[in-house]
């Protein structure tokens, strides 16, 4: 093992440098497609009373308009995990439910002739009173699912606290922002009644199962090929689905195939977002800090309709509802409700941002109230490193760490007793500065099973289990020793080309050059399975794992070829330098390529146990990742890191302008596998995280409407606003991944935020602060203050 | 949102009163406005907008849902299209009052709903720019009562057809061109929008005239 771990720059980068990525736009794989142009609802909530498409067919170039109601008639509702009171179909029929919803779909031969006409779909609509927060739902009764969970004796051990902490907190509805939006091209085959779509779709691929059903199609029929490159995700483009579903009725009806490619008012107002989340706590502390009883009352607004994988930010951390801590006795009620708002689905953090936003929001305000310093807190409450593995009340199994090293570490790097002499300095020249802590276990590599915790146990009992998280690579030696590996994990820019490299060269005695890396993922012909895909932080933890047990396979396969050709027992070769070596006898060698042209041309000579090809294809599905069980509890995922954060704040009381003095995260994603993209992903983590601390949330107006629909409105972190970050690791590697590695790209989406909030909290002196914390929200604390 | 502005008019309020519900007579006034046809208790408007090479027109209807001639309130019922832009609908509320012995206050509250790339743009500005054009438009009607007496000739009734829309013959408007308004970039985005609430204004005022 020699490259796994060094900081290798990106295999990926030369070409995105120099403008020769690959992406789905760059892409034309059925020559004549046809473009699309969506008309959208223009409404929040209305019924639809006529559709005239007549000017829009008579336009030039145009050739035909599909309707909702031509799509209901060739599709069916997307199946969820939930029943829902709504279907949810590609395109609304007779009813909208959300502005930007499509209605009907353009086709032209360009895209500016599609979206002239779409331009002449005339829509009549009868307005509806649109629902438009998680409270207005639930009092109106707009509520999808309610479920309790109680672990331990929460209420008996809240009779017993010195202190009790009653306070609700909303965390807003936000999103990913990729530099690349949506696209689909779709190729309805009406000989073999079979589609096969390019997208730059990231999984999870539970949603290609979805997507075959809704189309009618068994999952042989629907072939979904990802280009080679994808200009961000963060989730968000698990949503494309939906446009998968979309397109490939528009192509079977018209006969084409048809290109749709998302434009950014599109994708701001009708893609995805994360869920908005109303929590009520309860939490009883005794006076030493102690955390003794925790209860949540979540609000959930999934927005128009419950797509799949919804309700699944609400369930993602359920093995985790104790955060960091220590506490034994909680208890939850979830309820799902839907607004009339666009649907939500993947974020960066995925109800971790939501969680700890709550959590780390109580721990702060209790700290307060008791006169005790968070850090003393939060030390008091955290899981021992002795105390590992450490199965959670609600059923996560933490598998490695020392949270209270990571604490220590923090507080050393960020000089955090000297923080709060200067702050006392600071306070007497009368600027407001605060420090903020977060503590936040950030699971990754998810079990497939979680989201059935929406279901009740009965319910549950009626369908089969689901459990583990499985994932595959296939790697190939050729004829001349030259190493290809096909990996399923759909990267979206994070450099999985590279560590896959890294990975393999270790197993294979060469270097990372040696290796090529397809990130292209074909349905029909990568090793993939349902739970494939980018999501959850899967790749350190599982895809790594699946590339290198593929990577092992053929290593196996090549020393016993080399045992034979060498005369030793296999246990004797090993691999380096682009041979096979015995081992103490470096004469005694063979090459790669004498052996893999004996593997292919000599078939006959094989010895026993190599078959012929050198090609291997292998899964993986982490451990300790059980089905849900009838008490309720969920090993919700695999691996769990660490992250905690000191963040220090100045808030202008003039202008109500927040400014972060210094930032230190300190990590323990256990091993690391390549440092470099490890930075990368914590800054990438740290600047989303900051931005809906600071900047970022959709904002709809009183009908509805996003008027964050641009930029301009929608105002994401850029370079002049990004705070200094410093980071700093622990490594205490997992043992339930293969490499020791655990995901970390998500942690500061989950700490940044109420660490910020945190430290604006101790700043001015005040318990309620809502997200993100523009000027004028800061200066309207100001004015509220006494 | 609810939108109020209101403008003064150097003349009585009893004239008032009927010049500003003579919408054929005022719809001149109102920067790039063109009144097309009434049917019945409906007005069908439009109003031509550029800005720099970007032109729209925005077609409007309006329908007369209140009319107080005793405290001379006026309550008009408004949609507006365009099929780029998206969709306005108003509930637009006027009321005239003295100014003096010689003027006349017209206070409008404006109740206005929007969707599509309307309601996207900077709704931050349009009360600034509401008001904008309205003053250009309470100047062109200054001219107007200068140039002619406050009479209103009333259309006979045999004017009206029985039935189907009757239309307007009016010279075609020219471009209201926001870009020679002077403004902040943010106000300029939020112009269309504005335009199509203050035609919308303008049909329903002169749709009291109709109605008498």
């Amino acid at each position: 093992m020699t490259w796994v771990g060094k900081p290798l720059k990106r295999i990926e980068d030369e070409a995105l440098l120099r403008g020769r990525g690959r992406f789905i736009d760059d892409m034309d794989p059925v020559p004549g497609a046809y473009h699309a142009a969506v008309v959208r609802s223009l409404y929040a909530s209305a019924l639809i009373t006529g559709i005239d498409t007549s000017a829009a067919l008579a336009s030039p170039g145009v050739l035909g308009v599909v309707t909702g109601r031509d799509v209901a008639d060739m599709t069916k509702p997307f199946p969820a995990a939930i029943d829902t009171p709504v279907a949810y179909m590609a395109a609304a029929v007779d009813e909208v439910r959300y502005a930007g919803e499509p209605v009907a779909v353009v086709v032209a031969r360009d895209r500016y002739l599609a979206e002239d006409a779409a331009e002449k779909v005339v829509v009549d609509y009868e307005r509806r009173t649109p629902l438009l927060t998680p409270l207005d739902a639930l009092e109106s009764g707009s509520v999808a699912s309610d479920r309790s969970f109680v672990y331990g004796d929460p209420v008996e051990r809240l009779s017993e606290a010195d202190l009790v902490v009653r306070h609700s907190f909303t965390f807003p509805r936000w999103t990913g922002a990729p530099m690349e939006c949506f696209g689909v091209v779709a190729d309805w085959s009406p000989g073999e009644e079979a589609l096969t779509v390019w997208t730059n779709f990231q999984g999870p691929f539970t949603l290609h199962t979805v997507a075959a059903a809704a189309l009618g199609l068994t999952r042989s029929k629907l072939r979904l090929i990802t280009p080679e490159d994808s200009g961000g995700s963060f989730g968000v483009k698990a949503g494309v689905y939906a446009y998968v579903v979309l397109m490939g009725a528009v192509s079977r009806k018209l006969g084409v195939p048809v290109r749709w490619i998302e434009d950014r008012l599109e994708h701001l107002a009708a893609s995805g977002a994360s869920t908005e989340r109303v929590t009520e706590i309860t939490a009883g502390f005794t006076s030493s800090g102690e955390l003794i009883s925790l209860h949540y009352d979540n609000v959930e607004d999934v927005g128009a309709y419950v797509r799949a994988p919804e309700p699944a930010t609400l369930y993602r951390m359920h093995g985790s509802l104790n955060g960091g801590y220590k506490v034994r006795d909680i208890s939850a009620r979830n309820r799902v409700v839907l607004t009339n708002r666009c649907p939500t689905g993947l974020n960066r953090g995925f109800g971790g941002p939501q969680l700890y936003f709550a959590l780390e929001g109580t721990m702060a305000i209790a700290a307060a109230r008791l006169g005790i310093d968070p850090a003393v807190v939060a030390r008091r409450n955290l899981v021992e490193a002795d105390e590992f593995p450490y199965t959670t009340p609600s059923g996560a199994i933490y598998d490695s760490g020392d949270y209270p090293a990571c604490l220590d570490d923090v507080l050393t790097v960020s000089g955090y007793a000297d923080r709060r002499h200067m702050q006392a300095d600071a306070r007497k020249e009368g600027r407001w500065v605060g420090i903020g802590i977060a503590c936040v276990v950030e699971p990754s590599v998810s079990n497939m099973g979680y989201i059935s915790l929406a279901a009740t146990p009965d319910e549950r009992a009626a369908s089969l289990p689901k459990s583990g998280n499985t994932e595959g690579a296939t790697i190939a030696m050729s004829p001349t020793g030259g190493v290809v590996v096909q990996i399923s994990t759909t990267p979206q820019g994070q450099g999985h080309r590279t560590v896959a490299s890294q990975v393999v060269a270790d197993r294979l005695g060469l270097e990372p050059g040696d290796i090529e890396v397809v990130s292209v993922l074909d349905t029909h012909v990568n090793a993939w399975s349902i739970a494939s895909g980018n999501y959850s932080s899967r790749f350190a933890g599982i895809g790594s794992a699946a590339i290198a047990k593929a990577a092992t396979e053929l290593a196996d396969a090549i020393k016993t070829l080399a045992a034979d050709e060498l005369e030793c027992s296999v246990e004797d070769v090993e691999l380096r330098g682009g041979k096979a070596v015995v081992k103490g006898a470096p004469d005694a060698a063979v090459s790669l390529r004498r052996i893999a042209g004996r593997a292919h041309w000599n078939a006959e000579s094989l010895p026993a146990g190599v078959s012929p090809g050198l090609r291997f294809t292998s899964f993986v599905s982490a451990p300790n990742l059980a089905a849900a069980a009838d008490d309720d509890t969920i090993a919700s995922s695999a691996a769990h890191g660490f992250v905690a954060d000191v963040a220090v704040v100045e808030v202008d009381r003039d202008t109500g302008s927040v400014t972060i003095l210094d930032y230190t995260s300190t990590h323990d994603a256990g091993t690391l596998l390549n440092p470099r993209l490890v930075e990368g992903q914590i800054s990438g983590g740290f600047v989303h995280g900051a931005g809906v601390a600071l900047l970022e949330r959709l904002v709809y107006d009183e009908d509805g409407n996003l008027i964050t629909s641009s930029f301009m409105d929608y105002l994401c972190m850029t370079a002049t606003e990004v705070p200094p970050l410093r980071s700093s690791h622990i490594e205490t590697p997992s043992p339930f991944t293969a490499l020791g590695a655990k995901g970390l790209g998500e942690g500061n989406t989950m700490s940044t935020p109420v660490a910020i909030a945190n430290a604006v909290r101790d700043a001015l002196g005040i318990e309620k602060v809502e997200l993100p914390l523009t000027p004028p929200r800061v200066w309207e604390l100001l004015e509220a203050m006494p | 949102m609810e939108m109020m502005n209101s403008f003064v008019v150097s003349i009585p309020v009893d004239e008032s009163w009927l010049v500003l519900t003579d919408l054929e007579r005022i719809a001149p006034c109102m920067p790039g406005a063109k009144l097309n046809e009434v049917e019945g208790n409906e007005y069908r408007g439009v109003v031509k907008v550029k800005v720099g090479p970007i032109a729209a027109t925005y077609e409007g209807k309006a329908t007369f849902v209140s009319l107080d001639a005793e405290d001379r309130v006026a309550v008009i019922k408004a949609f507006g299209r365009d099929l780029r832009q998206g969709n306005a609908d108003a509930v637009i509320t006027a009321t005239l009052s003295p100014n003096g012995d010689s003027e006349t206050t017209v206070d409008l509250v404006t109740d206005l709903s929007l969707s599509g790339k309307l309601a996207s743009f900077g709704k931050s500005g349009i009360e600034d720019v509401a008001a904008n054009v309205l003053r250009q438009f309470a100047d062109n009607l200054e001219v107007l009562l200068a140039a002619e007496p406050s009479e209103v000739v009333r259309p006979a009734d045999s004017d009206q057809p029985a039935d189907g829309p009757r239309p307007i013959d009016s010279a075609e408007p020219e471009p209201m061109d926001l870009a020679s308004v002077a403004m902040t970039p943010v106000l300029k985005r939020a112009l269309p929008l504005v335009v199509v609430a203050l035609v919308v204004v303008v049909v329903c005022l002169g749709l009291k005239r109709r109605r008498r």
